[in-house]
C-alpha cells in the first residue's frame, strides 16, 4: 500500500466527510465559459467579406494612383487619357 | 474644354457623388484603438472574476479541507507514535510496528516522519490541483476566445478603415483635378444640391400624403 496510498485513503475519507460543503462550493464557483465568451463563430464569413472589401480597396488605390500618374505626366498624359476615353466612346 | 470633359467623365467613372469626410477615417481609427482598450478591460475582468473564484476554493482548502485532513492523517499515519518513538513505520512491509526496545531507532523515527510529511504534502497538492486547475484551464480558454474574437473585430475594422481611406485618396485626387480645371468645390456643390434635392423630395412626399389624407376625408363623406 505504501505511505502515500495510506495518505490518499485518508484524503478520500475527508472528501466524503466534506462532500456536501465541497459540492456547494464547486457549484458556487463554477464558471460557464460559453456564457462569458464573446462567441463570435462566423470567422469564415468575416474573411469572405474582408476579401471583397480588400479587393475594392486595392482597386481604389489603383484609381488614385492612375489619376496621380496622369496628372504627373502633364500635357502628354492628358492627351493619352483623352485618346483612351475616345476609344471607349 | 477637353480637360473638363476628361475630368467630368473620369469623376463619374470613379464615382464622385458620395461624401467621405476625413473624420470617418479618424473615427474608424479611433474605434480600433478603443477596441484594444475594451479587449484589455474584458480580459482584466475575466482574470479578476476567476481570481475571486480561485480564492474561494483556496480558502475552503486552507480553512476546511487541510485542517480536517491533517487531523485525520495524524491519526491514520500514526504521527504521534512515530514522533515519540513508540511506533516505527516499516516501508518494505508497509506496516506500523510497536517499538519494544528501550532506546528508539532515531533513523527509523526520522524516516517515518519524513515519509509521513511527504505523503501529506503530495496529497494536499493533488487536492489543490483538482480544485484550482479547472478554473485555470477555463481562464486560458476564455482569454483565448476573447483574443480571437477581438482579433477578428480589429481586422474587420482595419479593413473598413483602409477602404474608407482609399475612398478618401480617390476623392482627394479628384478634388485636385477639379481645382486644376478651376472647378474646385464642384463636388461639395453637387453633394449639397443632391442632399437638398433629397430633402425637397421628402417634404414633397409629406405634403402629398397630407393632401391625400384630406381628400380621403372628403371622398369618404
Amino acid at each position: 500500500m505504501g505511505m502515500r496510498d495510506r495518505a490518499k485513503a485518508t484524503a478520500r475519507d475527508v472528501d466524503n466527510k466534506l462532500a456536501h460543503t465541497e459540492l456547494k462550493l464547486l457549484a458556487e464557483t463554477a464558471i460557464n465559459t460559453d456564457e462569458l465568451s464573446p462567441s463570435i463563430t462566423s470567422h469564415a464569413h468575416y474573411d469572405e467579406l474582408m476579401n471583397i472589401i480588400n479587393n475594392a480597396t486595392d482597386s481604389n488605390h489603383k484609381v488614385a494612383l492612375l489619376e496621380t500618374k496622369i496628372n504627373e505626366l502633364g500635357e502628354s498624359g492628358w492627351q493619352l487619357a483623352s485618346k483612351i476615353l475616345s476609344a471607349i466612346k | 474644354m477637353n480637360r473638363f470633359l476628361i475630368v467630368c467623365i473620369s469623376l463619374f467613372m470613379f464615382g464622385c457623388s458620395a461624401t467621405v469626410p476625413k473624420e470617418v477615417v479618424e473615427l474608424s481609427y479611433k474605434m480600433e484603438k478603443d477596441m484594444v482598450e475594451v479587449q484589455s478591460t474584458y480580459i482584466s475582468l475575466v482574470k479578476q472574476h476567476i481570481g475571486l473564484l480561485k480564492l474561494q476554493r483556496e480558502n475552503y482548502l486552507k480553512n476546511e479541507w487541510i485542517p480536517l485532513y491533517v487531523k485525520s492523517w495524524i491519526d491514520d499515519g500514526q504521527l504521534i507514535g512515530m514522533a515519540d518513538g513508540s511506533v516505527e513505520y516499516d516501508e518494505e512491509a508497509d506496516e506500523f510496528k510497536s517499538v519494544t526496545t528501550p532506546t528508539p531507532n532515531r533513523q527509523a523515527q526520522l524516516n517515518g516522519v519524513v515519509l509521513w510529511a511527504e505523503a501529506a504534502v503530495s496529497v494536499i497538492d493533488e487536492k489543490r490541483l483538482s480544485l484550482i486547475k479547472p478554473l485555470e484551464l477555463a481562464e486560458v480558454e476564455l482569454i483565448d476566445s476573447i483574443n480571437q474574437s477581438f482579433s477578428l473585430l480589429l481586422r474587420g475594422n482595419k479593413t473598413i478603415t483602409a477602404h474608407l481611406n482609399s475612398i478618401r485618396e480617390v476623392q482627394d485626387v479628384q478634388n485636385d483635378l477639379l481645382s486644376k480645371v478651376e472647378l474646385g468645390g464642384l463636388r461639395d456643390k453637387l453633394n449639397t444640391q443632391l442632399s437638398q434635392l433629397s430633402d425637397d423630395a421628402t417634404n414633397g412626399l409629406e405634403k402629398i400624403r397630407k393632401i391625400d389624407q384630406k381628400t380621403k376625408k372628403y371622398t369618404e363623406k
